[in-house]
């Protein structure tokens, strides 16, 4: 066994093996990248079992290697190649509780940012206001589904069982740590519009105007108001 | 007994200011323990992370780390960077572990004879290298930059090996003797790895030790190992870290402690976690070792 055939090997796994043993080495890679999904996304696997989901991941990390030594990072793409998986199209909401797994994953691992009060634009003139840009605590995840994502996820943490619910019930979804704890929580259409443009970096006013779209008789302040009370605004910019 | 604190083994870079590591048992941190380490506070030597799981930008793990890290010496156990890789060393993980060692002061930082960057991406395992002099030229090369890079020293772990190259011209524990040296690196002694190794390859463990630069070693790694069989029917022994570590590699470990001293020990455990209390049973065994080590000393 020479260095550049193992290097070949370990590379291209379509490569025959230069010695039997070095399939240990192609399993460990294997594995580290399954057992990393397995982590990322714990509900995921529980709605297909252990067997289904072990074969779904290990074509996942086939064609989707890593790029980086930190692992925490890999997977951010599985709920798109589940989407795509023709085999897992028979539970036609995975792909959907694999990007809120995907959102608290990211969640639990953002930066720390310390939420504003509210107090800090009263007084403000609205035209002022409205111009601002409301930064966005960046734990803060939004997930629009055709499916109860939230109660589904919630089914597997000590909610309300799976069959106690629609399934195609759609649910928009806020994911947000502003302190220790992540949080999954429904929110209306128009509250998801509204986050949505702060996300994107609309204006306030533009925020406003998007969710108020959706919801004639928007209460503006209560909207406002509502993003400041789940620590979710950070900061202001012009 | 070796004389330990001899000038070869004066470190090269300063230590930070950190809590020391006493020659005592740790354990590998688990998220599943948080709460569990908090609450219960169990008496151990340190935790040891993995230095890639630390490195999102804040979160639950960077919170229970730091209350952990109050109450425990911490070690900081690198398994990505690649230092026997052939392609130059990725600038900003080492910026990464950089800021990891400064934001948490950990008693002992340390890293692994190995490889894992490929033109395809990360290959997520530790891979081998021959033992020629190339390598070793690389391999201390490395080692220097990450030390410069970190500011502190490092320790280098010795692999577990499946097979090997023909191309080797030293015996691992010279090329490793040679990269201490050389570098100024301090040594982990995982001895589950020279067990394994040491059966797969159908050497002897305690020649391996026998030879090894013990002198220079400033921590230990056991963990548990899988018994298989290869293609050829043959036994092979893998380094999983998914059960409790071995009859014959405590024996091996006692043959090395009576040589060296009370060490930093640490229990790995990666795979099949169990609860913590199962953990800690296995730390009492390694501290009845080092104890052992410390009344023949």
């Amino acid at each position: 066994m020479q260095e550049h055939q193992f290097q070949r090997a370990i590379g291209d796994w379509s490569c025959p093996l230069p010695h039997p043993r070095m399939r240990v080495y192609r399993n460990n890679v294997a594995a580290a990248l399954v057992s990393a999904l397995q982590v990322r996304y714990p509900v995921t696997a529980q709605l297909v079992g252990e067997e289904f989901f072990f074969g779904m991941a290990s074509r996942f990390a086939e064609a989707t290697r890593p790029q980086s030594p930190v692992l925490i990072e890999y997977g951010a793409t599985f709920a798109d190649f589940i989407r795509g998986f023709a085999p897992a199209s028979s539970v036609p909401y995975l792909g959907d509780v694999a990007e809120l797994e995907s959102l608290w994953w990211q969640a639990y691992h953002a930066p720390e940012a310390q939420p504003l009060a509210a107090s800090a634009y009263a007084g403000m003139a609205p035209d002022v206001l409205g111009e601002l840009r409301l930064n966005l605590h960046p734990s803060a995840g939004l997930l629009a589904s055709r499916h109860a994502v939230a109660s589904i996820w919630e089914a597997h943490h000590g909610g309300a069982a799976m069959g106690t619910f629609a399934l195609d019930q759609p649910q928009h979804v806020l994911v947000s740590r502003p302190a220790a704890e992540i949080g999954i929580r429904t929110v209306s259409p128009e509250t998801f519009a509204f986050l949505m443009a702060l996300k994107r970096g609309d204006s306030l006013a533009d925020a406003v105007e998007a969710a108020a779209t959706l919801c004639p008789d928007l209460d503006i302040s209560a909207q406002i108001g509502g993003a400041f009370s789940l620590g979710l605004i950070t900061g202001f910019s012009a | 007994m070796l004389d330990r604190g001899t000038a070869a083994t004066v470190p090269r870079f300063p230590m930070t200011a950190s809590r020391t590591i006493p020659p005592r048992t740790g354990l590998g941190l688990k998220a599943e323990h948080y709460r569990d380490i908090l609450a219960a506070k169990p008496t151990l030597g340190f935790f040891e992370i993995h230095a890639e799981n630390y490195m999102g930008g804040g979160g639950p793990p960077h919170r229970y780390l730091t209350a952990i890290r109050d109450l425990y010496p911490l070690s900081l156990h690198g398994v990505g960077l690649s230092i026997g890789g052939h392609a130059p060393l990725d600038k900003s993980h080492l910026a990464r572990l950089k800021a990891l060692n400064d934001r948490y002061r950990p008693g002992l930082f340390s890293e692994h004879l190995a490889w894992s960057t490929h033109d395809s991406g990360y290959l997520s395992d530790l891979l081998p290298i021959p033992y020629t002099d190339e390598a070793l030229q690389r391999v201390c090369d490395h080692i220097d930059e990450t030390q410069s890079a970190v500011g502190r020293q490092m320790l280098l772990e010795n692999p577990s090996s499946y097979l090997s190259f023909e191309e080797s011209t030293w015996s691992e524990a010279a090329f490793i003797a040679e990269i201490a040296k050389r570098t100024g690196c301090g040594l982990l002694l995982d001895v589950n790895n020279v067990f394994v190794s040491a059966r797969n390859l159908k050497t002897i463990p305690l020649d391996y030790i026998e030879a090894y630069p013990l002198a220079h070693v400033q921590q230990i790694h056991l963990a548990g190992h899988e018994v298989t069989l290869d293609q050829m029917g043959e036994e092979l022994l893998i380094d999983a870290h998914g059960s409790e570590v071995t009859d014959p590699v405590w024996g091996l470990y006692a043959e090395v402690i009576a040589r060296t001293g009370p060490l930093p020990t640490l229990i790995e455990r990666d795979a099949n976690v169990p609860p913590l209390a199962a953990l800690l049973a296995e730390a009492r065994r390694a501290d009845a070792i080092l104890t052992l080590g410390a009344e023949a000393a």
